[in-house]
């Protein structure tokens, strides 16, 4: 199985990276007592897939609130995603907020800065 | 490392790397790219700084609007039931204290029933929020206002003696009575049934809330518009 499954919790995203379809999904408030590990499990899952797929990869983030330890960990996955879309591997990233909640788009452009690979920061309904 | 010396390291690593005497030294590139780290790495902390500072700053502002939410009727935008209750606690306690008693005021909007069942109830809301303004408006500037229920609203006045209220219950009952809601074709005009009554030392605010509400109800049977005062 090359799937990667992190139920989510009050305090942590769920996770699931769906390795057929070359995405992956992270949803909810990410505030872990160890963002190390949870950050390490998901990096090691794209660094896996980037190196083994040669497929796209798309990451779907609904993601609200993020410690800072959160926000180093998604940080290293944007470096992941940069240094794949330089070597010409298709990867795409987009994070969607709900639309009556617009800090949120504002501090998903502070991530999108030196990114060059497709970043959207989407409104949504839901 | 404090900025000054961090500041003279970063000069003196400068220094030796444009150093014609170190061109070539296996060292040199080393040296390069740890100076070339630990500016990648500073622009990165900086950066995960503000983000954070961004993210706490937004849970601090859904606090506020959690905080008004618990504390504030989201009609009238003045305090809740929740919160004159927790100020009646603390207002009693600081009475105990100090010795001073507060005074409190029970509002009822008379034939409110009537207003709604005629004109509808965006009419009917639109003069309970026209009677919170004008009490907003009407007390003075450490005095307490909110809605207590329905058509009532509570009016604590800190520090306040029986006499010493009653000019401030007539400002209110006489901005409340020229309130004009306009309707499609007529206007709206209300009147206000108001019981005041002043807090006895020792006694939680219930009792004191009871004497208002005898005092309303006295106000109410003797024909409402009018303002009735409790001696304690």
């Amino acid at each position: 199985m090359n799937n990667l499954a992190v139920p989510g919790s009050l305090s942590t995203p769920s996770v699931a990276g769906d390795w057929q379809a070359g995405v992956l999904a992270m949803q909810g408030d990410s505030y872990p007592e160890n963002a190390y590990e949870l950050y390490n499990q998901i990096i090691d899952w794209i660094r896996r897939y980037l190196a083994q797929a040669q497929r796209p990869l798309a990451l779907d983030l609904h993601l609200l609130y993020l410690n800072t330890s959160s926000i180093k960990g998604m940080l290293d996955i944007c470096d992941l995603l940069e240094a794949a879309h330089r070597k010409g591997q298709p990867v795409k990233l987009t994070w969607y907020y709900h639309r009556d909640n617009d800090r949120i788009a504002e501090l998903a452009e502070e991530f999108k800065e030196d990114c060059t690979f497709p970043f959207m920061i989407q409104a949504s309904e839901e | 490392m404090s900025t000054e010396e961090s500041d003279a390291l970063k000069q003196l690593i400068d220094k030796l790397l444009t150093d014609p005497q170190y061109a070539g030294h296996p060292l040199r590139d080393a040296l390069a790219n740890v100076l070339e780290q630990e500016r990648k790495q500073r622009a990165r902390m900086d950066r995960i700084t503000r983000i954070s500072d961004g993210f706490q700053a937004m849970l601090r502002d859904q606090k506020e609007t959690l905080k008004a939410a618990a504390t504030h009727d989201p009609l009238t935008g003045i305090g809740n039931r929740a919160l004159l209750s927790r100020r009646l606690t603390e207002e009693s306690k600081r009475a105990q204290r100090t010795g001073t008693p507060y005074c409190l005021a029970i509002l009822d909007t008379d034939n409110f029933k009537l207003v709604n069942d005629t004109w509808g109830h965006g009419a009917g809301d639109r003069v309970l929020v026209g009677i919170a303004q004008e009490l907003t408006k009407a007390i003075r500037e450490y005095d307490i206002c909110g809605r207590w229920g329905g058509e009532e609203f509570l009016v604590i006045m800190p520090e306040t003696g029986l006499d010493e209220s009653k000019v401030i219950v007539s400002r209110i009952y006489q901005a409340i009575a020229s309130l004009a809601i306009a309707v499609d074709t007529a206007t709206i005009r209300i009147t206000t049934s108001i019981g005041i009554t002043e807090h006895k030392l020792g006694e939680n605010y219930e009792s004191t809330l009871q004497r208002a509400d005898s005092a309303l109800m006295q106000a109410k049977r003797t024909g409402r518009s009018r303002c009735v005062y409790h001696q304690a």
